[in-house]
């Protein structure tokens, strides 16, 4: 890489991108990341040529009008490439600093000049930008999608940046397991593991939370028991993080032999907070209590991108006491579901790096 | 150079390095000296950043490996016992990588390969993938890859083990170099006859603990008694041996085969006056040398009834 750019890197971010570099070289040398590429088209083409049948029949695709075959074709490309994004970035993710680790490489680059933020942006970038160079080569199966007719092209760009946020949610989840575990193997089932999880729990809370509203026959809120799980959880990330940051400002603010007394009054500030946050009467909580059961179906990657694509889970969301309409209501939901997928994805990295540099093996 | 004092790492009951204490000046040549699990690799891990000790302190090039880690890495190069290589990699990429990881700026990256290449004998394996060379060649690269920042210190465990004879002595004439450069090189080894042919200084370590550190030929001298003298000539040895035994400064004096063996004990760098003695007593001395430390006897000796 050249120095100019080196340095404006390092002057930037702080960032040696030579891991970046590196890893670069080794992923895109060889047959196999064009293999996988090949595979991954061939996947994406496959599946909406499969999705046409019906369509090509002559038949009504499930009930729904010819005008709007593009947005069908589209919206099967878009949950294929979801599928494949989750199944190939973690391994890619999960692999990166584990295997070096089994390797025994891993030593000499601790020994290096390199941060823990150098190795694990590095590698991170790499796996973000192979996810993004396999959805741009699904881009001509999506301009062929819009000219079927009945898909915007601002659906097109909500379903894109979505599944660039998954990437990132997944690749960070893989990395942070990665800079965890000792052994490859142990990462990548732990990932897919976790992500399995993630998608049924977050189908099967919601989806028992709404009985009992059912079979009241009222509107399926989600009531004192998710509020109150809710909150808590709300307050002890919210709290902590807090504390954190309260008990730094304190201790460069106050003298030395004051920084007991400052975590301690910051212990007292984080608890009120948390308190105010789970009294039943508070707005958080009420806001919780009452709020629609479907919202916690965002957390389900498939759901996730029906709603920003608009489909009827969108829609079921948006009905919502309140709630914004159409177009609109797409787009707050879209940037919702981005917002919670992009700072989880974050988070993650950020704790690989941590966890990275606590490892010392 | 380096510095340790008091240095003890443990894992769990086990007591890896306990209370060590040495010192390394500059340009030395450390030879690092034990058995397997001896803790040389704990203590090399420790000086080299990668490891905390749990007492004591340890500096390197005056910085203190705990508390500024960074200025101890700019300043060491590390070649560890066992060491992967990447696949899908050049000799070149491989080099290329590791100099930007210790920021060696983009422009001199070229010149400073070509630089290590030459001197590691590799420059012919330029442009070939990194897993198809042979375990000597990969062991050369390692080498190259610790000088590729030009470092002071080098910190060099093993750095010939697992190797074929010709690989063995390829890496022992590199080192040898490099001591000509004026590095200041701490090499573990149980290999002890390469060691003695390198290094001028010797630390003996068993069971985590320091049995002796020092000059290897004062070590060699203060065991033996004195300074060993090889004195080869033609005829009349035994004459010859009766004459130094009668000299005071001799402690010694043995024949061996086709030459004398003798221990001188007198003051340092007169030892001239033993050979100014015998041509002048008309002997025809072919040759008059001091005898190379056996490490391996010291080694022997020295730790005769320690336990591992």
């Amino acid at each position: 890489m050249n120095t100019a750019v080196e340095a404006a890197l390092y002057r930037a971010f702080r960032l040696n991108p030579c891991v970046a570099v590196h890893e670069l070289r080794m992923r895109m040398r060889g047959w196999r990341p064009f293999g996988v590429l090949l595979a991954y088209s061939c996947v994406a083409c496959g599946a909406v040529l499969i999705a046409l049948i019906p369509i090509t029949l002559g038949q009504r695709y499930f009930g729904r009008e010819l005008f709007q075959v593009g947005r069908i074709a589209f919206a099967t490309l878009a949950h294929t490439q979801l599928t494949l994004i989750m199944l190939i970035l973690p391994a890619y993710a999960a692999g990166a600093i584990a295997l070096e680790r089994e390797k025994r490489t891993l030593e000499m680059l601790r020994v290096s000049l390199v941060t823990p933020f150098d190795v694990v942006t590095g590698k991170i970038i790499v796996v973000l930008a192979f996810g993004a160079i396999l959805l741009v080569s699904s881009l001509p199966v999506a301009a062929w999608c819009m000219m079927l007719g009945g898909l915007a092209p601002e659906e097109v760009f909500y379903s894109y940046s979505y599944l660039m946020m998954v990437g990132l949610f997944v690749s960070g989840l893989g990395i942070l397991l990665s800079s965890f575990m000792g052994r490859s193997t142990g990462a990548v089932v732990a990932t897919y593991g976790i992500l399995i999880a993630i998608g049924v729990l977050s189908l099967l809370i919601p989806g028992m939370l709404m009985i009992p509203a059912m079979a009241r026959g009222g509107p399926a809120g989600l009531g004192p028991v998710a509020a109150f799980a809710g909150t808590l959880v709300l307050g002890l990330i919210t709290g902590w993080l807090g504390f954190l940051l309260l008990r730094a400002l304190l201790a460069r603010l106050l003298r030395k032999e004051r920084r007991g007394p400052a975590a301690l009054l910051a212990v007292g500030a984080m608890l009120c907070w948390v308190w105010y946050l789970m009294h039943p009467s508070g707005t958080v909580f009420k806001a919780i209590e009452n709020s629609q059961v479907p919202w916690l179906m965002v957390f389900n990657p498939y759901a996730a991108l029906a709603s920003v694509m608009g489909g009827a889970f969108a829609q079921m969301v948006a009905a919502g006491p309140g709630m914004a309409r159409g177009a609109v209501a797409t787009l707050i939901i879209w940037a919702v579901i981005i917002s919670i997928y992009l700072l989880t994805g974050a988070a993650l990295w950020a704790g690989a790096v941590r966890v990275f540099a606590r490892r010392r093996d | 150079m380096i510095e340790i004092t008091a240095l003890t790492k443990k894992f769990g009951d086990l007591v890896a390095v306990n209370d060590l204490t040495f010192r390394i000046e500059r340009g030395d040549a450390f030879g690092f000296v034990g058995p397997n699990g001896a803790g040389k690799t704990t203590t090399i891990k420790m000086l080299a950043t990668l490891l905390p000790p749990d007492n004591g302190t340890a500096t390197v090039n005056g910085h203190d490996v705990v508390k500024e880690p960074e200025a101890v890495r700019a300043c060491i190069g590390y070649m560890p016992d066992f060491f992967g290589v990447y696949d899908d990699m050049k000799v070149w990429e491989y080099l290329d990588f590791f100099a930007a990881a210790y920021r060696v700026p983009a422009r001199k990256r070229p010149q400073l390969i070509s630089d290590v290449l030459d001197l590691t004998d590799l420059s012919h394996k330029r442009d070939d993938y990194v897993e198809a060379l042979s375990r000597g060649m990969k062991q050369r690269l390692c080498l190259a890859k610790t000088l590729v920042h030009d470092p002071e210190v080098l910190l060099l465990d093993e750095p010939a083990s697992g190797l074929d004879p010709r690989a063995r002595i390829e890496i022992r004439e590199l080192l040898q170099e490099l001591v000509k450069m004026d590095k200041t090189i701490l090499i573990s080894s149980h290999i002890l006859p390469e060691l003695a042919e390198l290094c001028n200084k010797v630390a003996i370590i068993e069971a985590g603990k320091l049995v002796l550190a020092g000059d290897v030929k004062e070590i060699s001298s203060q065991l033996a008694g004195g300074l060993r003298l090889i004195i080869r000539m033609g005829n009349r040895l035994e004459e010859a041996c009766r004459l130094l035994a009668e000299r005071p400064e001799i402690a010694s004096a043995e024949l061996g085969e086709g030459c004398i063996e003798c221990v001188y004990r007198g003051p340092e760098g007169q030892q001239h006056s033993i050979l100014t003695c015998l041509v002048q007593a008309g002997f025809q001395v072919q040759s008059f040398s001091e005898e190379a430390a056996d490490l391996e006897d010291l080694y022997m000796r020295l730790t005769e009834g320690l336990g591992t």
